[in-house]
């Protein structure tokens, strides 16, 4: 079952073509890491399958066309993590994660048991119940980014669009988030994370879209995607990449240093 | 206490106050009236001085003080909610300069000699003009920051054509009436005011209340809350024009009164747990406090003198607003 599809998608921002004609279908139980360098497209790309950025193309959500939804209806198939982690007013931890569940109950009705339950399995999951009297505006980045990606849980969509939710985190809390996220996929929601570590990306995604310039340079499987010469031609470094125990361990080496090094060598 | 206690508790404290204010008010002014006698005359039907002096000054007034303030308060809230701006408030739109000018145009012209209501509905029609206006500015998909600026420059150009009506005053009355109308007051209000503005208040207060949910997911940003469902064209409509009805016709009967709008929703943003939804109900029945309350002020403080009640209002929320910089220096130390 495909939960987005989106064909030939083209998108502008300020007269720059930053979307050039990309393809991508996500399917039921997917959990795809959307990489590629700053610049590349990706956050364009998750905000033009939310309607959030005009575009062209076929952009499909649950089968159908994306943009003859009202925002209400995309917010029950597609839940949304923005890069940037803004939040205005000094609201509880409790009462951020809540405004998930705001669109899922009547206009003068409160929140019914079953939100209540969607709302602490999220605070669970990102480990911050302990911090649910506390005010989003005393807390630090990392917990404020947990706290967030909980609001975006508690949206219980069958797709999750995030965009660097790994961004800011300490190394256990980004390990249980992917571990979540793949956790999500095993229980065949599908979820689409920008990611700037390749790591984290070759170890928990089940499916690597690479994208350069406003265009999908490669789709397919970590081990596939993330070749050397396609991180040298994209990324211009080296990677270091073995098949671990636990999976596949990628990790990007400074090309400079590489080729110092091999000179050296020889 | 739970969150949702503290809410009720709140909104009951100040549904008491605005009640008990709006009694005082009824109570208060030159001829001294007792309660019952007053609220017997309230319901009398015969035309004594008392009833007249009860049912023709006092509760129109009381009336518009409830309305107004609410209409302030209310608007206000919806305001810092939708630019997610704390220094937002229902001038930053331009519809009181707006209003203004227009009032002040049927004082310039002598329209509002000859016919008493041409006074109110000038300003009205000032308040549609510069919400036309903003929104032929700002475009459909007009943005936050675009509303803003449209806002900024039809303030500043309503404010200049006020200042040139001033300037090219046709005598020192005009001058003194344009002025005296510019500081806002509530005094010699007739139930004609009250039923001229109420129903565009109410519809006001209709569309704005409508914002709440929409409100509550834009703390997290325009992006967030768009995909979270909420529907920004919508909210942005009716923050808008339900600003401009409901502080148009405000504007309209009782002239500019300013803070009100900017300094009710900051007291009582950190009562309500700071969700924007929350903060509406309380900021209504807290705008009509305060009214009340300045309006009260004027009439004890200077009995005779008919001081302005935008005087009073600004003579608070400057004091106010130095406060607001004390506290966010000491924040940044």
């Amino acid at each position: 079952m495909t939960l987005l599809n989106a064909l030939n998608l083209s998108a502008s921002l300020s007269q720059r073509t930053v979307l050039k004609g990309v393809n991508l279908s996500v399917g039921k139980g997917e959990y795809i890491g959307l990489i590629g360098p700053n610049g590349a497209g990706k956050s364009t790309f998750l905000k033009a399958t939310l309607n959030l950025v005009h575009s062209q193309g076929t952009l499909e959500i649950g089968g159908t066309d994306s943009r003859l939804q009202t925002s209400r209806q995309r917010a029950k198939q597609v839940a949304y993590l923005p890069q940037e982690r803004e939040v205005n007013w000094p609201v509880t931890v409790e009462t951020l994660i809540m405004l998930g569940r705001e669109y899922a109950r009547g206009p003068f009705t409160s929140l019914k048991t079953d939100d209540r339950a969607i709302v602490e399995q999220a605070m669970v999951r990102m480990d911050v119940a302990h911090l649910r009297n506390r005010r989003v505006t005393e807390l630090s980045g990392g917990e404020r980014a947990r706290a967030l990606i909980a609001r975006a849980l508690a949206q219980d969509t069958p797709l999750l669009m995030a965009d660097e939710p790994a961004a800011g985190l300490d190394p256990a809390h980004q390990i249980a988030l992917m571990a979540c996220f793949k956790e999500l996929a095993n229980e065949g929601r599908s979820v689409v994370a920008c990611l700037h570590e390749v790591h984290l990306a070759a170890r928990w995604c089940s499916r690597i879209v690479l994208l350069n310039e406003g265009e999908v340079i490669a789709d397919g499987p970590p081990d596939l995607v993330l070749n050397e010469a396609l991180m040298r031609d994209v990324y211009g470094v080296e990677i270091f990449k073995m098949q671990g125990e636990t999976g596949l361990v990628v990790l990007p080496c400074d090309l400079s240093q590489t080729t110092e090094r091999g000179s050296s060598a020889t | 206490m739970t969150e949702t206690q503290k809410y009720t508790a709140l909104l009951c404290s100040l549904t008491a106050a605005a009640l008990l204010c709006f009694a005082i008010s009824l109570l208060t002014g030159p001829a001294s009236v007792g309660f019952m006698d007053g609220l017997a005359a309230l319901a009398s039907d015969k035309r004594g001085p008392l009833a007249l002096i009860m049912q023709e000054i006092r509760l129109p007034r009381a009336i518009l003080a409830v309305a107004i303030g609410a209409t302030l308060g209310l608007s206000g809230a919806v305001l810092q909610g939708l630019l997610r701006n704390p220094l937002a408030e229902p001038g930053l739109l331009g519809i009181s300069a707006s209003a203004s000018l227009g009032a002040v145009l049927a004082i310039y012209t002598g329209l509002s000699a000859a016919f008493a209501l041409a006074l109110p509905l000038a300003a009205l029609t000032g308040a549609v003009l510069a919400v036309i206006v903003i929104q032929a500015l700002a475009g459909l998909q007009g943005n936050v920051l675009t509303i803003i600026l449209a806002g900024v420059a039809v303030s500043s150009f309503a404010g200049a054509m006020t200042s040139l009506a001033l300037n090219l005053s046709p005598n020192p009355f005009a001058a003194l009436e344009i002025v005296f109308w510019m500081l806002g007051s509530l005094n010699d209000r007739s139930m004609v005011h009250v039923s001229l503005s109420l129903p565009f208040m109410i519809a006001g207060w209709i569309m704005l209340a409508c914002t709440g949910r929409a409100l509550d997911v834009l703390t997290l940003g325009e992006h967030a809350a768009s995909s979270m469902g909420a529907n920004l064209k919508r909210v942005r409509f009716l923050a808008v024009f339900g600003t401009a009805a409901s502080v148009g016709a405000a504007t309209a009967v009782a002239g500019a009164i300013g803070f009100i709008g900017l300094v009710i929703p900051h007291l009582l943003r950190p009562l309500v747990g700071a969700r924007p939804s929350r903060l509406l109900p309380a900021s209504a029945l807290g705008g009509a406090v305060l009214l009340l309350i300045a309006d009260i002020m004027v009439r004890v403080i200077a009995p005779g003198r008919d001081l302005k009640i935008g005087v009073l209002t600004a003579a608070i929320g400057a004091p106010f607003f130095l406060w607001l910089v004390l506290k966010h220096r000491r924040s940044l130390i």
